[in-house]
């Protein structure tokens, strides 16, 4: 998909936080177009939700700053959230109101009651609005946030790792109303640890890890960054592969060559193999779940 | 900042719609307490007899507990009323909002059910807000139905003015204890902090205006208790100091939100100190880790018995010298022939002391239903230790609490009176004296064991069983109550050393109901379902 190029919805610059001598956050930096789902991945404890709090300015940055619409995220936090709508990753409700009254208690506060749309996604996701919390899942208290947010007609909507409580179908639900929101020409912030969620929804993509972003790009730029698995089959045997830059982990089993080789070298690789009559070629691409574990493997990734 | 107050009243409404049945309920409570002990104690009291108490009263150890005696010289109903019982209600007021300021704020943020609400367009001070307006509606319904009552009950010299009077100090007050509650909520992450912080800032005014009334006028004038006493209700009906503390009351409370604007959502101001990254080996057994979660709780417990205990013993020297002075009060307290004065003062403060062990007592017997109602009881349900041991690992946790508070109380006292009154007791005799209290305590233990397994839902009605004990032990001694009415309290049963005597038939009999009752209640409790 093609998106025109925006002004900049959400823009983190150069971010520390710290709490007491702990660093949490350590010189984000992050933009985030209008119109645009950005997804921000990192293990537990990467600093996603510390980064999403700066900018919902419920914490206060150590130095550096972060603003949204244009405004800053910590003094013009009520004008802000005005067009922002959140759901954190673990919603906490009063045990003693039901989950109808807690979604309208988010709408009203926000001033306008969207009645139509509340009750479509209480349908859609399946909630029985005359429960009281307290006997609510944390999926289900997950719900009474969602419905609240996608009611609301906010231009930027933040998720902080929204679905962990889901099942598979709501999850589904869940990805339909983002990209609906997309479709609306809405911005989405989107945390997560689950790839194929991040894949399926996210036009860019960023990737902290200690405090740090480690890497932004399209989809397809962080795929540039990675590597391809291949295997190949050909009539004459291969030589002289090993000499070829790029080329990583090269195996050779009963005439089959696999290997794995930089995106960016793929070029001369297929130039190369032409020459040996290739009879069968197999080519993984990346997964974002790849790029992730080279970025975490404990023992240093591929 | 823009719009740091913004939807305030949308939070307040939100407050009240979760307190529709809690603060009614308090207050109906206050008001029932507060103005029928005003109705008893002009049934109860004629003249003679109030100008009696006057005199018994006015000295030192009494003074440290009720406060200065105003108007002793014509102590009308309504003198008596604003000297013995405005301190109390004034503080059972400070207790209800703590309790309410905390959980609408610090409880709240710390359960994590405030981040969705600043996400949306509110202010950063507006929750903190929201729970002042409620707290000074809550307060103002409060004092004015207290005048209005108090005045309807149409006692002579309860006065209009002195019902006004006492309604707007209840108000104020109310408020000023809201204010340190909120200021305690910013400088604590914990709501456990704040509510702890701040009744230290309720016991430390006590304390200070106890030993101000002795003699350092100065310091009761710096804790709003004693100033509040300084009002002279249905005496003088001095509003000034009502004034003060709803100026002090605007103070606080802007130093909160002060503090509420520049803090990080879910932080403390004060540091919270990291904890282990391992369990300690106690901590892997399920009955070591109900140990951990009220150590804390018993070792505060345990030094406020000692010190209390101390506190009392060391004004024992002043009562020998009183009661030489004074036929009522030799009337009163020195009629058993061949004790010492100071032994039969003893004797009451026993009483009370086994009170106060009641609180961590309690605390310690409910600490499952607290959990279970935080849902954290459920991971540790789902290991492998049968249930039955977790609610009787708190049970064994109460009793064995029971003895150690009791030993403190003991030891605090013996070691006071042997520096003021050397050779005045012995430790034997104390100990004998407030560990015969044990069954007593032992019963509450049962009661609360029982409700915890049966009616889980009502458990905080042992409270209220308390609270019915404290005032027939306490207020009893002044106000003479029915027989049948004390005897509803196990403290009845437990006889006062050394004016009376060890009868181990009662004793064994209480000892024997707390057994059935905890026995009882682990039974209950291994049968029903989790309860939220
Ligand atoms: N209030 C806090 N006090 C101290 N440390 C914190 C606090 N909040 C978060 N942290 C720490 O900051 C780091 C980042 O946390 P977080 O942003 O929640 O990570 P993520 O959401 O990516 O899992 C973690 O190491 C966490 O323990
Ligand atoms: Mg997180």
């Amino acid at each position: 998909m093609t998106k025109k190029i925006g002004s900049e919805t959400v823009k983190i610059n150069n971010l520390t936080k710290r709490f007491g001598s702990f660093t949490a956050l350590n010189g984000v930096n992050l933009t985030i177009t209008e119109g645009e789902v950005f997804g921000l991945i990192g293990p537990n404890g990467a600093g996603k939700t510390t980064t999403i709090r700066t900018l919902l300015g419920i914490l206060q940055a150590t130095s550096g700053n972060a603003s949204v619409f244009g405004m800053d995220a910590w003094k013009d936090a009520v004008e802000i959230h005005k067009r922002i709508a959140y759901v954190p990753g673990d919603v906490n409700l009063w045990p003693n109101l039901t989950g109808g009254e807690v979604i309208d208690l988010f709408l009203g506060l926000r001033g306008k009651h969207e009645k139509i749309r509340r009750d479509k996604l209480l349908k859609a996701f399946d909630l029985d609005p005359t429960k009281k919390c307290r006997t609510y899942s944390k999926g289900n208290r997950q719900k009474v946030a969602l419905i609240a947010a996608f009611a609301s007609d906010a231009d930027l909507f933040i998720l902080d790792e929204p679905t962990s409580g889901l099942d598979p179908l709501m999850e589904r639900i869940f990805q339909e109303c983002v990209l609906e929101q997309k479709n609306k020409g809405k911005g989405v912030l989107l945390s997560s640890h689950i790839l194929s969620e991040v894949e399926r929804l996210c036009d860019r993509v960023g990737i902290i890890r200690e405090g740090k972003i480690v890497e932004t790009g399209t989809l397809d730029e962080l795929r540039h960054l990675t590597r391809i698995t291949m295997s190949i089959e050909t009539e004459r045997p291969i030589t002289d592969i090993a000499q070829i830059a790029g080329i990583h982990d090269l195996m050779e089993d009963q005439g089959i060559v696999s290997f794995q080789v930089d995106a960016d070298e793929m070029a001369n690789v297929v130039s190369h193999i032409a020459r040996f009559k290739v009879k069968k070629i197999e080519s993984n691409p990346p997964k974002l779940e790849d790029l992730f574990m080279r970025h975490y493997d404990i023992n240093g990734g591929a | 900042m823009r719009g740091s107050f913004d939807n305030s009243l949308n939070l307040t409404k939100l407050i009240i719609k979760r307190e529709r049945l809690m603060t009614p309920l308090w207050i109906i409570m206050l008001v029932l307490f507060s103005v029928g002990i005003a109705v008893g104690m002009g049934d109860m009291f004629p003249a003679e007899a109030r100008q009696a108490l006057a005199e018994t009263l006015n000295n030192p150890a009494m003074v440290a507990m009720m406060g200065p005696i105003f108007g002793a010289d014509n102590f009308t109903i309504g003198a008596m009323y604003g000297t013995l019982m405005m301190l109390w209600i004034v503080m059972t007021v400070a207790v209800m909002n703590i309790f309410f300021i905390v959980r609408h704020t610090r409880a709240d943020e710390e359960r994590g059910r405030v981040e969705v609400i600043r996400s949306l367009p509110t202010g950063r001070i507006a929750n903190l807000n929201a729970a002042v307006i409620s707290a000074v509606a809550i307060n103002a319904v409060l004092g004015l139905l207290t005048s209005f009552c108090l005045y309807i009950i149409n006692v002579e010299t309860i006065d209009l003015a002195g019902s006004l009077l006492s309604g707007a100090a209840v108000f104020a007050s109310g408020l000023l204890f809201a204010a340190i509650a909120a200021v305690f909520s910013q400088l604590s992450a914990s709501s456990r902090g704040a509510v702890g912080y701040s009744f230290l800032a309720l016991g430390v005014f006590y304390m200070m205006r106890a030993a101000g009334d002795i003699n350092a006028e100065i310091l009761s004038l710096l804790s709003p208790l004693g100033l509040v006493q300084r009002s002279q209700f249905f005496i003088e009906n001095n509003w000034l100091p009502t004034i003060v503390i709803l100026i002090q009351a605007a103070a606080v409370f802007a130093i909160a939100y002060t503090l509420n604007a520049k803090r990080d959502l879910g932080q403390g101001i004060l540091p919270a100190r990291p904890g282990r990254s391992e369990a300690s080996k106690m901590m892997r057994s399920q009955f070591g880790l109900s140990f951990r979660l009220v150590k804390n709780t018993l070792i505060t417990w345990l030094i406020v018995m000692f010190l209390l205990g101390a506190s009392y013993g060391s004004i024992m020297g002043d009562i020998d010298t009183f009661v030489s002075e004074s036929e009522f009060y030799q009337a009163l307290i020195g009629a058993v022939e061949g004790f010492s004065t100071a032994e039969m003062f003893t004797s009451m403060v026993n009483s009370i002391m086994a009170l106060m062990a009641m609180i961590p007592l309690l605390i310690i017997a409910l600490k499952l239903r607290s959990e279970e109602k935080e849902h954290r009881a459920e991971v540790v349900l789902s290991g492998v230790v049968p249930r039955i041991n977790h609610l009787a690992g708190y049970a064994i946790l109460a009793f064995i609490a029971s003895l150690l508070l009791q030993l403190a109380t003991a030891l605090g006292l013996f070691l006071a009176i042997e520096a003021v009154l050397p050779g005045g007791t012995t430790l034997g005799f104390l100990l004998r004296a407030n560990l015969v209290y044990l069954p007593a305590l032992w019963v509450k233990i049962g009661i609360a064991i029982l409700l915890t397994g049966l009616l889980p839902k009502i458990t905080s009605v042992v409270w209220g069983y308390f609270a019915f004990s404290f005032f027939t032990v306490f207020l009893g001694r002044i106000l003479n109550l029915p027989n049948w009415i004390a005897n509803l309290s196990p403290f009845a049963f437990i006889p006062e050393l050394p004016v009376d005597s060890i009868n181990y038939a009662p004793l064994t009999v209480l000892t024997v109901i707390a057994v059935v009752l905890t026995a009882a209640g682990l039974v209950f409790y291994r049968k029903r379902d989790m309860d939220y």
